[in-house]
């Protein structure tokens, strides 16, 4: 963690705001969890449900990324990486191969913050067409709610 | 001079059947669509959301985001179409989504009079993204786009 601290700091540019970047220590066979609100599933028939594609939208200030946790980051320091991202109260969460990812020209890199040192960033999920991909991808990672997603 | 001679009075004195209410004009009517309630109490929710609502410290809705939806769908609205889906931004923003029958507008209302808008059409791969400030007018061609689509294939939209 101490290795990602050092390297996202390393790319804060001026406005101390971290650019796009690929973390090399983030591997591409691991995995990035997405937490979903419950605001952004939308109840359809038959018990289904659809998820949003405002759940994959980047933010418009800070890094500009769509913020996830990094599994590898908690599971290198003995996290257990499902409570971490059901806590305090989440209603499910998704996961991605970071493999994926960069495979649909995204770039996945660290960004630790005070409040969530295992906090990630997913750059370029600006344009529609690439979070409906993002829709595609996802599998649940904790989904105690057993909600079924129509994709 | 009392109210009722007043008014005759200035009734004689103009030819009043000249003149057009102006009330219809400048007063909007508040058409109860079948939508109104459930939209009203959704962005009621989401402009009372916690700050850090999602996990990464999302902003709660901006209410003048929502007036503005809410002022915007009665504008465009198509008495045939569902209910839309409200989805709540993270930087106080929302979003209206249509799903019909791999049919999908959405609108991206980043602030008054900034509204990204996307339209999917199931025969083709890629969609259409424009961003809009007051005119809505291609919004409503892809509704009726849309309710011609579904009417020809006998599809049922209820929400």
């Amino acid at each position: 963690m101490l290795y990602a601290i050092m390297t996202s700091q390393s790319l804060h540019n001026k406005n101390k705001i971290v650019e796009p970047y690929n973390s090399p220590e983030i591997d591409d066979d691991s995995l990035v969890i997405r937490r979903i609100s419950k605001h952004y599933l939308e109840p359809i028939k038959g018990g289904k449900h659809r998820l949003s594609s405002r759940a994959f939208a980047p933010s418009s200030g800070g890094s500009k990324g769509m913020s996830v946790d990094l599994e590898q980051l908690m599971i290198k320091d003995k996290i257990d990486p499902r409570q971490y991202v059901a806590t305090p109260e989440y209603f499910v969460s998704v996961c991605f191969k970071v493999k994926n990812l960069r495979g649909i020209d995204l770039k996945v890199g660290c960004e630790p913050i005070a409040a969530n040192p295992y906090h990630g960033e997913v750059w370029g999920t600006k344009s529609k067409s690439k979070r409906k991909k993002l829709l595609k991808l996802a599998q649940f990672y904790v989904n105690d709610y057993a909600i079924i997603l129509s994709k | 001079m009392s109210f009722a001679k007043s008014a005759t009075a200035f009734q004689n004195n103009t030819n009043i059947h000249n003149f057009r209410p102006l009330y219809n004009y400048f007063v909007q009517g508040e058409p109860n669509f079948h939508w109104r309630n459930n939209v009203s109490q959704r962005l009621n929710e989401l402009c009372a959301l916690d700050t850090n609502w999602d996990g990464y410290g999302a902003q709660p809705v901006n209410y003048t985001n929502a007036r503005f939806v809410e002022y915007m769908l009665v504008a465009i609205y198509n008495t045939e179409f569902p209910t839309p889906f409200i989805a709540p931004g993270v930087d106080g923003d929302l979003q209206v989504e249509w799903h019909i029958d791999g049919w999908e507008i959405e609108l991206h209302c980043v602030s008054p009079r900034k509204v990204n808008t996307t339209f999917y059409n199931p025969n083709s791969k890629e969609g259409i993204e424009i961003e809009l400030d007051s005119n809505f007018n291609i919004v409503v061609k892809w509704m009726t786009l849309i309710l011609n689509a579904i009417c020809d294939n006998d599809i049922s939209i209820t929400a």
